[in-house]
This record gives structure tokens, C-alpha cells and sequence, in this order.
């Protein structure tokens, strides 16, 4: 239906119910949550940022470890929300039923699901903040200050791909359906958004296939927003996330509610 | 005049082109136990999923307290304690976890979601079992946290599907002086089971369904008078004398045969002994007439899946 699509989500009780629900799990199992969304973020951040970026030197007139840490933000954004709204969601929904106990109570279908979204979000922000946090021991104070003004930004890509990540939910035939989803789609994204290098070094062809992708979009606005280097077709990225996040959101909360109710 | 607190009208639920709920009718009134019995596939669990909004009807109206399950499903919703058959519970939580993250999902304040968390937790005797993880429940307990769930918001309705299936005969006795119990509190019960002798003790009125069809209503009692009688006669005869016998029976008395054995209804005002009398010699046993033998007069006896 074309009025589902145009759902504007809210921040309803049913969806902050949900929330604390994975909030709850999530205090149980801190280290390991934390431990894969945090700490493998880190390790790529230093030793290809600090490390491998010693042989790199400068790009744009910064060293390569300023040039690589708002493309590692985005990146772990993708990633956790990513992971977190696909295997995580997919689990509670059809091994452990989690969906189904929940909805016995008054909460909606569409709650649970932008709860779920809200969640994957959070969680993948969390871990944007940690490596922000912990790359105060490299960066100054002013460049951390311009890293805080960055997670807005973040937080939008955090929560355009826990939409996508429902969305690869509500097709989903098995938890193998997501590898597909991960290794065809995300990976090669994390490597060709010019997180790593600038799209403008690719040939002509792949350079506008990049543009193609939405985290492009992030890792333009995030980095211009990290080196004050923002120019005004830059902000037109923001709709490049905010136009697919919230149809692909609206059609994954339509989809999943359509199978609950099935 | 009782109130009607759950009511269907022609109601269907299709999957496919088979229509596993075909145009039932009923109505579940006020602080009465009702009882949806039937063989497997026959319905019930649709027709539950249905009252607690859980799948949408295809075609057909149900009411609860008057509100629609299809546009107002979370007021229905906050009107119904459900325990589902597989009892549905978090397992990544401890007894008490479940219903605390149970208590925000009903939208309850911290301090009553407590309270009310300690006083289920005391009345479906789970006090020693409270921080254990779901995981180590038994069957019985695992139930029993369910119902807890159910009542966390002190609901009027309960709708149970299949609530003592698989647990052993100490569990089930203690969920029906449960249930006996919360009936007397004035609550609205609604449960399936495929325990007749559930049904008999527990519901004040029953329906039996088979392939999506309700096929007979009444209360139990009146059920086992009208359709069987008050004693039933078993016997087993010799594939050599069973045409003498149901020759015998033809015309004077009803009876279902399954293969070789004859189950006899003797109805008020017949005279069993005299049955009894010429029947003598054979493997024969008079016992009072039970909702078992009213299931299989109306259901049949074929296996089902």
C-alpha cells in the first residue's frame, strides 16, 4: 500500500519498549557486543590509519590517519547497524520467536520493527562514539570537538542501514541469505566509498558507480565535516541517505508486519 | 442479561485456498470458561491467534468487549492475559526479567510493574525460581511463567491454548486448580485442549471443532446427556457374532462401532442391565458416559496428522 510508504517513523512508547528490551540483553553480554563492534573497528583504524598510513603520507593536504578515521566512522556505522538489524533481528524474529511473545502485548507490528531499527542504530553509534573516544589518543582537542560535530551525520548512516538490514530481514528466506547481502553488498561498499582512498582516484566509470551507494554520500559529508571542507553540493548527499532510509524502512516495516501477521 | 465479552461472526481465516477457520459463529460470555476442543488442524489455534490479533481474520468480524481485532488490535490486546502454546517466553532473561520487560511492553510504571511482577511470581509459586534463566525451567515452570506473564496487567480475559499440553500429571492438576481458581475471581477463561477430561472439569461451555467447522456447542454435561446418554457399554465381539449383536442392538439402543468393539449409549429411562443381562459371557464394561465418547461420536475416530 502507498500509504505505508510514506509513514513518517516515532519515537512511540512501544518503540522505546523495545529499545530497553535489547538495551537489557545488551548490558548481559557487554564485552562481546562490545568487543566485535568496537575493538575490530580499532584495530583497522591503526593499523591501516596509523600504520599502514605511514607509507601513505598526506592526501589533500592531511596525513592519512585524519584522512581514514571519518571513513572508518562511517564504515563501523554501516557495519554494526548493518549486522545487528540482519543476523540480530532475524534471530529473535524466527529462532527465538522474541517477536511473536512481544506483540502478545499491546505493542504493534510496526513498533517492534522500528524499535528493532532504533536499536540497530543505537547500538552501531555506540560504537562510533568509542572510536571517537579512543582516537583522542592521536587526534588534538580541536579535531575531536569537529569529530563530535560529525555524529549526526553517523547517526543517520547508522540508522539508514538498520533499515536496510530489516529490509534484508523481511526477504530473507534463512540467516544465510544475509552472507550474500554482507559479502555482495557491504563489503565492497566499505572498500569503494572512498573510505580508504578518494573515489576521484578510480577511473571515470567506477568513480560514478560509487555514487551509486549511499554510504558515498556519508563519507563525503562526514570527512567534510571533519576537515571544514564542506562545499554546498555536499549536503545534497544527506538526501542520498535520508531518501533510500526512510522508503527501504517503510517497505521493511510493511513487509515484516504483512509476515507476523500471516 | 450476560455479556457477550467475545464475539465471531462468520469468521474465516484462509491460507492458500483452504479455509482452516470456515464461517464460525460463537460468543464467549462474561466470567464463563470456554472450551475450543477438536483434532489437530481442526482450527483452534487459528481461532485463538485470531482473538489475540496475532494473524488477521481473511473474512468475517470478531469482537472482543466490543472493539475489532482487525482496527483496534492493541486496545484488544491490553484487554487479554494470552499464553500461547509455545509458551512464547524471552529466553535471554531470567523468570523475573521476562516480566519486567514484559510490564514496559504494557506500558506499566516501575513501581506497580514490581509490584505486580512480585505478587505473580508469589501466586504461580515461582519464588525460588526467580532469577533463574528461562533455559532451566522445567516444562511445568516454563508454563507457569507464562501464565504469570498473562496475568502481569490483571487482565479479565485469558485466552490458553493448550495450556497443560506435555507437562506430566502433577503440573497439569496443579494449572487446573489454577484456573478453577481464576474463574471463581471472576475472570473470563478461554482455552483449547485436547484433554476431554480437562474440558468436563473446567469449562462451563465448550464448542468442538474438526476442519474449520464448529460442529456442536453446549455445556459439557449437557453435551455428554444429549448426544450420549449417561452409562455407555463397552464391549468387544468376535467378527462371527457381530452381526447378532448389532442385530441385537438395531432400533432399541445407539451405538458407534469402532472395528471390533461396540461402544453402547444408554440414554435416561433405558434399562442397561437388561443389555448387560444378554450380553453376558462377552468382554463387556459399563461406566459412566464422558465427554471422550461425545468428541469421538462427533469427530470421529480416523487418525488425523
Amino acid at each position: 500500500m502507498i500509504k505505508d510508504l510514506f509513514y513518517f517513523p516515532r519515537l512511540s512508547y512501544g518503540v522505546r519498549a523495545i529499545w530497553f528490551r535489547n538495551f537489557l540483553y545488551f548490558k548481559k553480554s557487554l564485552l562481546v557486543s562490545l568487543l566485535w563492534g568496537t575493538i575490530e573497528p580499532l584495530f583497522y583504524l591503526f593499523a591501516i590509519g596509523y600504520g599502514l598510513g605511514q607509507f601513505v603520507g598526506e592526501i589533500d593536504g592531511v596525513s592519512y590517519f585524519n584522512f581514514y578515521l571519518p571513513g572508518a566512522l562511517c564504515n563501523t556505522a554501516m557495519m554494526v547497524s548493518l549486522l545487528e538489524a540482519s543476523y540480530g533481528s532475524y534471530y529473535k524474529m524466527e529462532h527465538q520467536k522474541t517477536y511473536a511473545s512481544i506483540l502478545l502485548s499491546p505493542i504493534s507490528e510496526r513498533d517492534v520493527v522500528m524499535g528493532e531499527m532504533l536499536w540497530a542504530a543505537s547500538k552501531a553509534m555506540l560504537s562510533v562514539v568509542l572510536i571517537s573516544l579512543v582516537s583522542l589518543f592521536v587526534v588534538d582537542f580541536s579535531q575531536f570537538v569537529r569529530l563530535i560535530e560529525t555524529w549526526p551525520i553517523l547517526f543517520l548512516i547508522c540508522w539508514m542501514f538498520s533499515c536496510l538490514g530489516m529490509y534484508l530481514v523481511s526477504i530473507a528466506k534463512s540467516m544465510e541469505s544475509f552472507t550474500y547481502a554482507i559479502s555482495g553488498f557491504a563489503v565492497p561498499m566499505s572498500l569503494f566509498s572512498g573510505a580508504y582512498f578518494p573515489v576521484e582516484s578510480l577511473p571515470r566509470w567506477g568513480e560514478i558507480l560509487t555514487y551509486f551507494l549511499p554510504l558515498t554520500y556519508g563519507v563525503k559529508l562526514v570527512r567534510g565535516i571533519y576537515q571544514e571542507s564542506l562545499i554546498f553540493s555536499d549536503w545534497l548527499g544527506i538526501l542520498g541517505i535520508l531518501v533510500p532510509g526512510f522508503f527501504i524502512g517503510n517497505i521493511a516495516i510493511a513487509r515484516i508486519r504483512r509476515r507476523l501477521l500471516s | 442479561m450476560a455479556k457477550s465479552i467475545i464475539s465471531a461472526q462468520s469468521l474465516v481465516k484462509r491460507y492458500g485456498t483452504k479455509n482452516v477457520v470456515d464461517d464460525i459463529r460463537f460468543e464467549v460470555i462474561e466470567g464463563e470458561c470456554y472450551g475450543l476442543l477438536g483434532p489437530n488442524g481442526a482450527g483452534k489455534t487459528s481461532t485463538m491467534r485470531m482473538i489475540y490479533c496475532s494473524t488477521l481474520p481473511s473474512a468475517g468480524e470478531l469482537r472482543v468487549d466490543g472493539l475489532s481485532v482487525v482496527e483496534d488490535a492493541g486496545q484488544v490486546k491490553a484487554k487479554l492475559g494470552v499464553v500461547p502454546q509455545m509458551d512464547g517466553l524471552d529466553p535471554s532473561f531470567s523468570v523475573y526479567e521476562n516480566l519486567i520487560v514484559f510490564s514496559r511492553y504494557l506500558k506499566m510504571s516501575k513501581i506497580y510493574a514490581k509490584e505486580r511482577a512480585d505478587h505473580v511470581i508469589a501466586e504461580m509459586g515461582l519464588g525460588e525460581h526467580r532469577n533463574k534463566k528461562v533455559e532451566e525451567l522445567s516444562g511445568g515452570l516454563k508454563r507457569r511463567l507464562s501464565i504469570a506473564r498473562a496475568l502481569l496487567n490483571d487482565p479479565s480475559v485469558l485466552i490458553l491454548d493448550e495450556p497443560t499440553t506435555g507437562l506430566d500429571p502433577q503440573a497439569r492438576l496443579w494449572i487446573w486448580e489454577l484456573l478453577s481458581k481464576l474463574k471463581k475471581k471472576g475472570k473470563t477463561l478461554v482455552l483449547t485442549t485436547h484433554y476431554m477430561e480437562e474440558a468436563e472439569k473446567l469449562c462451563d461451555r465448550l464448542v468442538i471443532m474438526d476442519n474449520g467447522k464448529l460442529l456442536i456447542e453446549g455445556s459439557p454435561k449437557k453435551l455428554i446427556e444429549d448426544l450420549v446418554g449417561h452409562e455407555v457399554i463397552e464391549t468387544q465381539v468376535e467378527e462371527a457374532d457381530l452381526n447378532k449383536t448389532l442385530k441385537y442392538l438395531e432400533g432399541k439402543f445407539e451405538y458407534q462401532k469402532i472395528n471390533d468393539h461396540i461402544r453402547v449409549f444408554i440414554r435416561s429411562g433405558q434399562d442397561g442391565k437388561q443389555l448387560l443381562e444378554s450380553m453376558a459371557g462377552e468382554k463387556i464394561l459399563i461406566r459412566r458416559a464422558t465427554l471422550d465418547d461425545v468428541f469421538l461420536k462427533v469427530s470421529g475416530y480416523e487418525l488425523r496428522d
